[in-house]
């Protein structure tokens, strides 16, 4: 069972979303949005690097484009591998929440 | 599109070289080539956004946040090779013989004046030279002969980060300027290492 952290898991599931268009900056400016924090463009190739090694996501080399000034692009897609993975996550959290929701959350 | 109109365009397109330099020396040329397009378009959207000054600070903020990943990443990976061949080495090599030159030219004045007073009696080219001068100071002898030392050091070995290990290797071949130059700072670093040493014994 593979566990990801919340910052994997939102990744994953904002390069889900973005198809065919998930590199840095979109991947940012969508976390940025649903999570409204701001993230520097460092901050996001760390976890990003981290699931590549694992395989779950895999990153390609796309055709640079003007407004890069003629730079190439990283582009990332999420492996089948990445999908179970958050299947599993969900399943967990869905579970533990479960659990947690028969009592209620009430201050200890 | 007229000149002004693509010089003006430029403007908001070209981003800082120091960001290029910069990640160029920390990662790999491949990474550093995706990231610096990231800040490219970053830089791009910021200042059509607010403007050519307030996107710039906007846009070194952004940098500035991301050097601690920065760090991150280039120790993950990578390696310094890109920025040593490349700065360094295939092109700059007459510059940074000249520079180095330049940082010495304080130390040479200093020993050539000294050995010719020292040696033959030759008094004329030390009466010349004002010692109390800023640039007869030790920091700047001193810090122009390492400075000097290093960037053609830098010039004629090739270092890189290689499966755990840092491993450099040594390319003279063309690089006669640098040696010179490297000969030279050994010469009069030592003359005034001697000196040093004779006056405060």
């Amino acid at each position: 069972m593979t566990i990801l952290t919340r910052t994997e898991e939102m990744i994953l599931l904002v390069v889900y979303q973005l198809d065919d268009n998930a590199y840095g900056i979109t991947i940012r400016n969508s976390l940025e949005k649903f999570m409204g924090k701001k993230f520097s463009i460092g901050a996001i190739y760390i976890p990003l690097e981290r699931l590549t090694k694992r395989g779950i996501l895999k990153a390609y080399k796309v055709e640079p484009t003007g407004e890069r000034g003629g730079r190439n692009k990283r582009l990332f897609k999420i492996t089948s591998k990445g999908i179970l993975a958050l299947k599993e996550t969900k399943e967990l959290h869905d579970t533990m929440w479960n659990v947690i929701s028969e009592d209620g959350l009430k201050p200890i | 599109m007229s000149s002004k109109e693509l010089k003006n365009k430029n403007k908001f397109t070209a981003q800082p070289k120091l960001v290029e330099k910069f990640l160029g020396f920390i990662l790999s040329r491949e990474d550093a080539e995706i990231l610096l397009g990231d800040f490219a378009e970053e830089f791009f959207t910021l200042t059509s956004k607010y403007g050519l000054f307030t996107g710039r600070i906007f846009y070194w903020f952004g940098v500035i946040k991301s050097m601690r990943p920065f760090m991150v990443l280039s120790k993950n990976k990578f390696t310094r090779s890109y920025f040593m061949y490349d700065i360094f080495q295939s092109k700059n090599d007459k510059k940074i013989a000249v520079t180095g030159l330049v940082l010495i030219v304080p130390a040479i004045l200093l020993c050539v004046g000294g050995l010719l007073q020292s040696f033959f009696g030759i008094t004329s080219v030390s009466n010349a030279l004002n010692y109390q001068s800023f640039i007869f100071s030790p920091f700047v002898i001193l810090g122009g002969l390492f400075a000097a030392f290093v960037i053609n050091m830098l010039s004629i070995f090739h270092i890189k980060y290689q499966d755990g290990d840092i491993v450099s290797t040594l390319h003279i071949k063309g690089k006669l300027i640098n040696l010179v130059i490297i000969s030279a700072i050994t010469f009069f670093g030592s003359i005034i290492f001697l000196y040093l040493l004779v006056e405060n014994i």
